[in-house]
């Protein structure tokens, strides 16, 4: 019998959690800017604040779209094979907790200044200001350093070397 | 190529007519992480650096070394 042209290609799991992890990381430097959008919020006028929000608003809905095809192929492909689980010493699995340490060491430092900060001025803004930033350099370093860390690694050849 | 660690990956999947992806898929990486071991940006764990000897039929040396100056 002839192989069939459309033959299905068996998937590569660790092809499919590279692609979840990087479409996690976008998610999560988009939340970041989001928290900054709430952040920003205390700061503007009751005009400018209503179009953050639904630019706020915006975020989410583009959050929920992007991550939803990748956690539904993810969490599909784990039921079909339960020894599928994110991998922990591929490229993207490495850089990600690089990152990870580097994101821990600004948010320290942040912090650190925000308490410094607080005990001279800003004084009358509320609690959730200062989370709201707290969680916007957070997440957003540590998704600052990942694609620093991964930066240029789309463009390297895949030479089928034949000869 | 890394300072760190030279490999032989090119030379090995050239003699085995290989693609990156077809030997990711072989051992159970992304195409991504046999890219960039290759050209020394990525440090490989010794479980991959093992896969990739187990699949090659040779020793971890022989794909993988330091350099002549390492301390």
């Amino acid at each position: 019998m002839p192989e069939s042209k459309h033959e299905k290609k068996p998937v590569n799991p660790a092809q499919v959690v590279d692609q979840f992890m990087q479409r996690t990381i976008i998610g999560v430097a988009l939340l970041a800017l989001k928290h900054a959008g709430n952040a920003v919020q205390y700061l503007v006028s009751d005009k400018v604040s209503h179009w953050i929000g639904w630019g706020n608003n915006a975020i989410s809905l583009m959050i929920v779209l992007l991550l939803f095809p990748a956690f539904f192929r993810y969490f599909r492909l784990r039921r079909s094979d339960p020894s599928v689980c994110i991998k922990s010493d591929g490229f993207l699995s490495q850089m990600f907790k690089e990152a990870a340490a580097r994101a821990f060491a600004i948010t320290f430092v942040t912090l650190l200044v925000m308490v410094l900060v607080t005990q001279k001025a800003l004084q009358d803004l509320p609690a959730a200001f200062f989370l709201n930033i707290a969680v916007a350099v957070c997440i957003g370093s540590l998704a600052a350093a990942y694609f620093f860390l991964t930066r240029d690694t789309d463009d390297e050849d895949d030479d089928a070397l034949e000869g | 190529m890394s300072d760190e660690l030279h490999n032989r990956i090119r030379v090995f999947r050239a003699e085995h007519r290989m693609s990156q992806g077809e030997l990711a898929d072989a051992i159970g990486v992304s195409r991504k992480t046999i890219s960039t071991i290759e050209v020394g940006r990525f440090v490989p764990s010794t479980v991959i650096a093992l896969k990739l000897a187990r699949h090659f039929g040779v020793p971890v040396e022989e794909i993988f070394s330091l350099p002549e100056d390492a301390a």
